[in-house]
C-alpha cells in the first residue's frame, strides 16, 4: 500500500480541524499547557479563565487535534478505491488553506480594531 | 539555552525564507535564457531541488519556535498587552495559525513534488509553493517586528 496517497487528505483534514479546534475552543481542546509552572492540564480551562497572571496555552492541543484529524482523513483517503480517488480534484489542497486563511482573518479581526 | 534556541529559530527561518523564495520565484517568474543578472540567476534554479530542504527547514524552524513560544507568552506578550498593543499581539496570533496551516500543508507539498513530477499537478504545485512562501514571509515579518518591540 502506498501510504503517500493519504498525504493530500491529511493536509486538508489537518487545516480544517486545527481551525475548528481554535474557533470552537475549548470544545475540542484536549489539553492546556501552563507556561508559568510548566504544568499540563487535561482539557481546556473548564469554564474558568486562567487569567493574565497564569495564562494557559492551547496551541499545542490545537496542533494535536489537527494531527489526529489529518491521520483520520488520510486513513479515509487510503480506504477509497484508486479510481474514485483519482476523480478528486488535487486543487483542494490549496483551495482549503486559502479559504481557512480568509476565515482566520475574519475571526482574528477584533485584534485589529474591527468589530 | 533559550537564547540559543531563539537564535536557531531565527537562522532557520532566514534559510527557509531563502529556499522557499528561490523555489517560488523560479516557478512564478522563471528566468529567460540569456539573462544573466543577479535576479535572473536567483530565479534560474531547479525548483524541485528545494523541496526536501524546505520541509526540513520548516520543521526545524517550527520546532524551535514551539519550544521558545512559552517564554513569549509569559514575557513579551504580557508586556505588549499591558501597553494595549492589540494589533501587535493579534499579528502574532495570525502568525501562529498561518505557520500551523503551513505545517499541515507539508505532506501534500511533498506528495506533489515527488519525482517524477506529474504534469497534471503543475498548478497545484505552484499554488502550494506560493502559499507556503506567503506563510513563511508573513511569519518572518511578524516575528522580526515583535522581536524589535520586545525580545523574548
Amino acid at each position: 500500500m502506498n501510504v503517500s496517497r493519504a498525504f493530500p487528505a491529511f493536509s486538508v483534514g489537518f487545516g480544517c480541524a486545527y481551525l475548528a479546534s481554535m474557533f470552537y475552543h475549548p470544545m475540542f481542546t484536549l489539553f492546556t499547557y501552563l507556561p508559568r509552572t510548566g504544568g499540563w492540564l487535561l482539557g481546556g480551562p473548564g469554564g474558568q479563565e486562567l487569567g493574565r497572571s497564569a495564562p494557559g496555552m492551547y496551541w499545542y492541543s490545537w496542533l494535536t487535534t489537527g494531527l489526529i484529524a489529518g491521520i483520520v482523513c488520510g486513513g479515509v483517503a487510503l480506504a477509497i478505491p484508486e479510481d474514485m480517488r483519482k476523480k478528486v480534484w488535487s486543487g483542494w489542497v490549496w483551495v482549503v488553506p486559502v479559504a481557512l486563511t480568509l476565515v482566520l482573518t475574519y475571526i482574528e479581526r477584533t485584534w485589529f480594531g474591527y468589530k | 539555552m533559550l537564547t540559543f534556541l531563539f537564535v536557531m529559530h531565527g537562522l532557520c527561518a532566514i534559510t527557509l525564507m531563502g529556499a522557499i523564495t528561490h523555489q517560488a520565484l523560479s516557478l512564478w517568474w522563471p528566468a529567460r535564457a540569456g539573462n544573466a543578472n543577479f535576479m535572473a540567476r536567483f530565479r534560474a534554479v531547479k525548483a524541485a531541488n528545494y523541496t526536501n530542504a524546505v520541509i526540513v527547514l520548516f520543521i526545524l524552524t517550527f520546532t524551535f519556535g514551539a519550544i521558545v513560544y512559552p517564554s513569549y507568552r509569559i514575557g513579551a506578550r504580557v508586556y505588549m498587552e499591558n501597553l494595549k498593543m492589540s494589533a501587535v499581539v493579534g499579528s502574532f496570533e495570525m502568525k501562529e495559525h498561518l505557520v500551523s496551516f503551513g505545517l499541515g500543508l507539508l505532506p501534500a507539498y511533498w506528495y506533489f513534488w515527488r519525482q517524477p513530477l506529474a504534469p497534471q499537478h503543475e498548478t497545484t504545485r505552484k499554488l502550494i509553493v506560493l502559499l507556503l512562501a506567503l506563510f513563511v514571509w508573513s511569519a518572518f515579518f511578524v516575528g522580526y517586528v515583535l522581536n524589535n518591540i520586545r525580545g523574548v
